[in-house]
């Protein structure tokens, strides 16, 4: 992606609305919008679906760039075997994707972008735009501040500030600059709103009421040393295997791969779909033996297997709340306002950054653990 | 197919699917590779009913095979328990063509009845070589089958084996049941555990290190295995040794 000194630019909401439909009308836009409870990325035929002021949505954007199912080769076999790979990838554009879930699609670059490369993560990566948006009133169960998720990886195009009757506009790529040109009737920002995008920004990190007072990388030492505690037990024994935490997790990218033939048993399709390591089958081989079996230790090898081996350097999954939410040593709400400091054992969190809101009886009733772990 | 011993491809018959199977020969010989296939689960169900002239597709060689340099002028050890005789013949077949690089060769090899051993003409072969020696094993004989090795699991083979343990290298493939018990006895003979390397088995879906199904804590077993040192598995709290 062509990087360009960062531009920063003024709209009014009125215009930024046309613009939007302008985009709409040209392109295949994907964007936040309200869905009863919570929010959700779709597909936008109109600017009024459109909602920038949202807290969370309930499944990821990386869910674009790994769709499920995704068509990974197609193959004849008559008159002669014949196979096409390749992903068929349309030039798209994310509207609205909030800073923790770019810095989780900052890890996923990592995975698929790496040593070994993914060329249907690389080709639909590239052929996605990115416009983002300031997270400024954080879901009250976040704690992105504290991970220091809140604010984004300059991995986007185009960036907006709310900053009340306008949009602040950052542009960070030749392409986020030529969508701005077409589509955009702008200004350059004056220095008092780039101050003002600073003031914002420091309020809304004020407004995080929970965080874990561990660093990311202190995380990957505490899973490390937890391998044996009785808390994964614990944990088991509540634990369905689900794998909704993996499926909600912007993070998490296991999956499977199956073969499926068309009726006329000429033709057919090897496709991939999401699976979670939190499946009892996730690690069983043909003979019938599996690595994994009991699910407290499923949930503890989800829990470090993804940690230790990619997230070092990126940041950290949301949904490792869930660990930390069974010890007594990290959850701590903050009201940094007053400087006081509140214990939240009786204020479990939820599992994940995509979730639904717990519902607060259902919290107050949650049994609360706080068996301390050994060595910490 | 310019693989290194111990390495394995990703196999595919289009409609059915694709699994991991280990190249059962070594790349000293040139012009082919081998494949020894049981038949567990679809793919290979499907792979049995091929004939000569099918159409499968092939991705690979995947993963890292077995440490060739740290294995030179070393005696091996091959622990081959049933089918993990197969990826273990690459590196039984690369040490005796190259046999000038190696020390002193020993293969256990146990399976649950004489009926079940593979490869029984490369088997003699082996036998007959005066630099190897060949030590067998089964869990039980039927009455009407001639059987000279011994009856019993593969452990029981282990007080026969006269070895220099400085000098020597276990390489162990076989059923994860086998690992923990043939461990013990190669410490036992006093083979250090960064000398003692095993292959795992794992479903290995994309080979690459993406999907996440063969990860076993921090590590991937198609990127950095399938062989591992027991020193390094014993540093990992989620396998079978």
């Amino acid at each position: 992606m062509e990087k360009i000194d960062t531009p920063i630019f003024i709209a009014s909401k009125t215009e930024f609305r046309t613009s939007v439909e302008n985009i709409i009308q040209e392109n295949e836009v994907h964007g936040v919008k309200r869905k009863t409870p919570g929010f959700t990325f779709d597909r936008l035929f109109a600017a009024e679906e459109l909602c920038l002021d949202y807290d969370i949505t309930v499944l990821p954007p990386s869910k674009y760039l790994l769709p499920t199912p995704e068509s990974l080769l197609k193959f004849s076999s008559a008159p002669k075997l014949r196979v096409r790979s390749g992903a068929e990838v349309k030039p798209s554009i994310i509207l609205g994707i909030h800073p923790y879930d770019l810095h989780a699609l900052k890890l996923l670059d990592a995975v698929f972008i790496g040593d070994l490369v993914d060329v249907n993560y690389r080709a639909r990566r590239s052929a996605t735009a990115i416009i983002g948006v300031d997270c400024l009133n954080p879901w009250p169960y976040s704690f992105a501040a504290s991970m220091g998720t809140a604010l984004p990886p300059a991995i986007f195009d185009i960036w907006l500030t709310d900053l009340g009757d306008e949009y602040l506009i950052e542009v960070d790529s030749g392409r986020g600059d030529g969508l701005v040109k077409r589509y955009l009737k702008t200004r350059s920002a004056s220095e008092i709103q780039i101050k003002q995008r600073a003031k914002l920004r420091e309020d809304s990190l004020s407004r995080y009421q929970l965080s874990l007072n561990v660093s990311p990388r202190e995380i990957t030492e505490l899973l490390d040393k937890t391998w044996n505690s009785p808390l994964w037990e614990e944990l088991g024994q509540k634990c369905f295997s689900c794998g909704s935490c993996t499926m909600v997790c912007p993070t998490c990218v296991c999956f499977d791969v199956r073969d499926k033939m068309e009726l006329n048993r000429k033709e057919g399709e090897r496709y991939r779909h999401w699976d979670s390591c939190m499946f009892e089958g996730f690690a069983k081989v043909a003979s019938g033996e599996t690595a994994c079996t009991e699910r407290a230790s499923i949930c503890s090898s989800a829990g470090e297997n993804w940690v230790v081996s990619v997230v070092d350097d990126v940041c950290m999954p949301a949904w490792l709340i869930l660990p930390a939410q069974y010890t007594s040593i990290t959850v701590w709400p903050r009201r940094l306002n007053s400087g006081r400091q509140y214990r939240t054992s009786k204020l479990p969190l939820s599992a994940h950054a995509g979730g639904t809101y717990p519902s607060r009886t259902s919290l107050s009733k949650r049994k609360t653990v706080t068996t301390p772990i050994k060595g910490w | 197919m310019n693989h290194r011993p111990g390495q394995f491809v990703e196999v595919s018959l289009f409609g059915i699917g694709e699994a991991p199977i280990s190249i059962a020969s070594s790349p000293s010989r040139d012009g082919s590779f081998e494949l020894g296939v049981r038949m567990v689960g679809n793919v290979t169900r499907a792979l049995h009913q091929l004939q000569p002239g099918d159409t499968v597709g092939v991705r690979g060689p995947f993963g890292n095979g077995f440490p060739l340099s740290e294995l030179l002028r070393r005696d091996l050890l091959f622990v081959a328990g049933g089918i993990g005789l197969c990826p273990l013949r690459s590196m039984i077949q690369y040490a005796v063509d190259k046999r000038e690089q190696f020390g002193k060769i020993f293969l256990l090899y146990g399976c649950r009845e004489p009926a079940e051993q593979l490869f029984p003409g490369e088997l003699d072969e082996w036998r007959q070589r005066p630099d190897t020696r060949v030590l067998e094993s089964v869990d039980r004989c039927p009455l009407d089958v001639a059987w000279e090795g011994r009856v019993g699991v593969i452990t029981t083979l282990f007080p026969q084996l006269e070895i220099d343990p400085n000098r020597t290298t276990a390489l162990v493939v076989g059923p994860p049941v086998m690992y923990r018990y043939v461990i013990a006895e190669c410490l036992k003979k006093g083979i250090d555990k960064n000398n003692i390397f095993l292959s795992l088995e794992r479903r290995m879906k994309c080979g690459m290190g993406f999907c996440g199904h063969c990860q076993i804590n921090n590590v991937y077993v198609c990127l950095d295995g399938p062989v591992f040192s027991y020193a390094q598995l014993s540093k990992l709290e989620e396998t079978e040794v």
